[in-house]
């Protein structure tokens, strides 16, 4: 009788093993990065990192790097094409970097993510940017220090994303408003510096409905747009021109971190055209201001007063260009849905955004200037 | 009689059998059902399905109360005579198969999609079938402790959920109130689908410890924790989804989680996807119990582990005929859903009110006379 009880026990190591779904690390060639570019025809090309491991008898593996790229009508047609320029096949479920071509970009960019949203093994929380150039250039650099390209793309990114040059972006954070009509999104703008052989991130490339719009919002301009986002990295550091003349110096200069914003947005409709105002209130701290004399209320008053006016001029420059290609990356659009959604109804807000009135007012207060006057 | 209280289950496990029974293989697609039907004011369909069915429990309450010593299968015959009663009884029982069915495909399907995709349907239907009817075999005491235990793993998904706080948008939530009232009900009956269970009172009901007005509060508690749970969950996916994106994803709560990175777990969808599993084979199992369980006392049998085995094996051949491809599945869960709103809304709502007034008067004329 004891030896049936056992039966079982044996029966389970043999059957609950699992043969059917195992995806062995050593029949796959992992892709950390990859990237997307538009080629003649209609065609797309794909790029892809695959890093090798050498096994040694002693210590880590070496890693060495291997850069694809093959064109497909598809993205996964690409895959094809490259899987039979490599040994074994490589899989993207580990991928950290998705990388697209400006080119490509101007194009409805959600053909090429659909493989992404679609397969359950991909990884959603990859990395998204835009390369001015071409992404196969971005992709074969080989910067100095750095063995990977995903890990430089990222760490860069995250980089800028915790000194609120961007906002937080991946494949899907940004699938709700790529689909969402009223609600336009950005995604960092890279380009490549082949003489020092680096990547620079230079700003905000913004997208219009499901296509890059061709104009990207300078890394400057990029620090106050995402405030007005109501969107704040680890900190918010702006440097601004307070005071001197036409030659400016080093002393002219304020550096400041915001600490708090509080924004309200309202919209008046009563109009034919909604009118939009943005309310923004900062608080933030002095970093650098070489001419001191910061301990007199009135000479804070009086910075305050310059750096606001600076501030409002600068919000109506973003909110000018963003306008001017069309691109709602506020979503005010779906806000006045929520808010009002009977204007909504009679608007065709794609075609209105463009000429409604939005007006920033920004109020800005210094809460402290370091541990010196 | 000291020895029958022992078998009973105390209030507490009733309320963790209940809300593992009512949460099961519905709440990854529950935000798509209500968000089909209902658009972003789902929430709302959802919060009236929540009423309706604690109305519902103070109607089987009232039924039950009326019989403290029998289940669903032994009280129907009193109420309707042995003819009508064991028809209705079989009638039940192959409602449970039913459902079981359902559970079973839908699970299948689920994680054919999302991790195995090569694995044969018979053998997930196999295994969680008769590993269900391991754990009823042992009786209601062990399933009770059983579900106490895995209860922990609702807290895990709770803060699994949590982790997607900071992504979310509170204007995908609004206009609030858009949807006519047309819609708000078909969005309440696709949140009733998902929240199917309480029929099992009539059968934990005369095992519970505690007065009949102790019982339903636990009952309530056990609702209103599942309403509050569910919420939870449709609120993340509304606000996490935007609006015209949550079409494209049927499963919207783990798809949400498939974008979120812990330090520890990179892929925290199939991490939840785990622990759903056992969400399902508890809901499996209540089924399962009361199926074989109204089997054996049709048959007034003493031995309760055949009718069991018998209708796992029923329930997993039955399964396979249905299949876990798209269409089979989209048209039995339809069936299930026109099935489910006779035997779990209709019937107990007819039994409530038969109870109350003709049989109360039948047997007070009854005892009259003797």
């Amino acid at each position: 009788m004891a030896r049936f009880k056992l039966l079982p026990l044996v029966l389970s190591l043999l059957l609950l093993t699992g043969c059917w779904d195992q995806r062995q690390f050593k029949n796959v060639k992992l892709v950390l990065a990859a990237g997307v570019d538009a080629a003649d025809e209609g065609k797309v090309e794909s790029t892809v990192v695959i890093t090798n491991v050498q096994s040694s008898s002693e210590g880590p593996g070496a890693e060495q790097t291997q850069i694809v790229s093959a064109a497909g009508h598809s993205p996964l047609d690409t895959r094809t094409h490259i899987d039979q320029k490599i040994s074994k096949r490589f899989d993207q479920s580990k991928l950290h970097v998705l990388l697209l071509g400006e080119e490509l970009a101007k194009k409805d960019i959600y053909a090429y993510l659909d493989m992404f949203y679609r397969d359950p093994k991909s990884n959603l929380h990859a990395q998204l940017a835009v390369v001015g150039g071409t992404v196969k250039d971005a992709l074969s650099l080989s910067v100095s220090g750095e063995p990977r390209i995903s890990e430089y793309i990222t760490g860069m990114l995250t980089g800028e994303r915790r000194s609120t040059h961007m906002p937080n972006t991946n494949i899907q954070l940004i699938c709700s408003e790529l689909l969402e009509p009223g609600q336009d999104f950005v995604l960092p703008y890279l380009t490549v510096n082949q003489e020092e052989s680096i990547l620079e991130y230079r700003g905000l490339a913004l997208f219009s409905g499901q296509s890059y719009s061709g104009s990207y919002l300078p890394s400057e301009k990029a620090v106050l747009f995402l405030l007005m986002k109501g969107i704040r990295g680890a900190d918010a550091q702006m440097t601004r021109k307070v005071g001197g003349d036409d030659h400016p110096d080093v002393n002219d200069f304020i550096t400041v971190d915001v600490k708090e914003i509080h924004r309200k947005l309202s919209f008046d409709t009563h109009g034919s055209l909604p009118k939009v105002e943005i309310k923004l209130k900062m608080e933030a701290d002095v970093l650098e201001y070489p001419p001191n004399h910061l301990q007199s209320a009135k000479k804070i008053k009086e910075l305050e007063k310059q750096i606001e006016k600076d501030l409002t001029k600068e919000a109506k420059e973003i909110l000018g260009q963003l306008q001017e290609v069309n691109s709602d990356a506020l979503g005010l659009g779906r806000r006045l849905q929520a808010y009002h959604p009977k204007a909504w109804k009679k608007l065709n807000w794609n075609e209105v955004y463009a000429d409604i009135e939005i007006n920033p007012s920004i109020t800005f207060e210094i809460q402290s200037h370091g541990i010196t006057n | 009689m000291a020895r029958t209280e022992n078998k009973k289950i105390s209030r507490r496990q009733f309320f963790f059998i209940i809300i593992q029974t009512q949460i099961g293989v519905g709440v990854l697609s529950l935000p798509f059902d209500l968000h089909q039907a209902a658009k972003q004011d789902g929430w709302i369909s959802f919060v009236l399905a929540g009423l309706c069915i604690q109305l519902l429990i103070v109607a089987m309450w009232l039924t039950a109360r009326q019989f403290p010593d029998d289940d669903l299968i032994s009280f129907l015959p009193k109420l309707f005579g042995n003819a009508i009663g064991k028809l209705l009884s079989s009638a039940y029982y192959l409602y449970f198969v039913c459902v079981c069915v359902l559970i079973l495909v839908l699970f299948g399907r689920m994680l054919h999609l999302w991790i195995l995709p090569n694995t044969p349907f018979w053998v997930l239907a196999i295994l969680l079938a008769f590993t269900c009817l391991y754990l009823i075999s042992s009786g209601l005491l062990v399933m009770a402790r059983i579900y106490t235990f895995v209860s922990i793993l609702l807290v895990i998904i709770f803060l699994l959920l949590v982790s997607a706080l900071p992504d979310i948008q509170l204007v995908y939530l609004l206009p609030v109130g858009q949807t006519p009232i047309p819609q708000l009900v078909k969005g309440a009956q696709a949140a009733v689908l998902a929240m199917l269970g309480y029929i099992s009172f009539f059968y934990l009901y005369p095992h519970t410890k505690g007065t009949p007005a102790e019982r339903l509060k636990t009952m309530s508690y056990a609702n209103l924790f599942v309403i509050l749970f569910y919420l939870f969950v449709v609120f993340v996916s509304f606000t996490y989804f935007s609006t015209s994106e949550i079409t494209f994803v049927p499963q919207p709560v783990l798809y949400l989680l498939k974008a979120i990175e812990l330090h520890v777990i990179s892929r925290v969808d199939l991490f939840l996807l785990s622990m759903w599993i056992v969400s399902v084979a508890t809901s499996f199992s209540t089924y399962l119990f009361m199926a074989s369980k109204g089997l054996t006392d049709m048959f007034h049998s003493k031995k309760p582990s055949r009718f069991a085995v018998f209708s796992t094996t029923l329930i997993v051949v039955a399964s396979l005929i249905v299949g876990i491809d798209e269409q089979p599945i989209d048209s039995f869960t339809q069936f299930v859903t026109h099935v489910s709103m006779v035997f779990s809304n209709v019937i107990p709502l007819f039994l409530m009110l038969y109870t109350v007034s003709i049989y109360r008067f039948i047997r007070r004329k009854r005892h009259g006379k003797v």
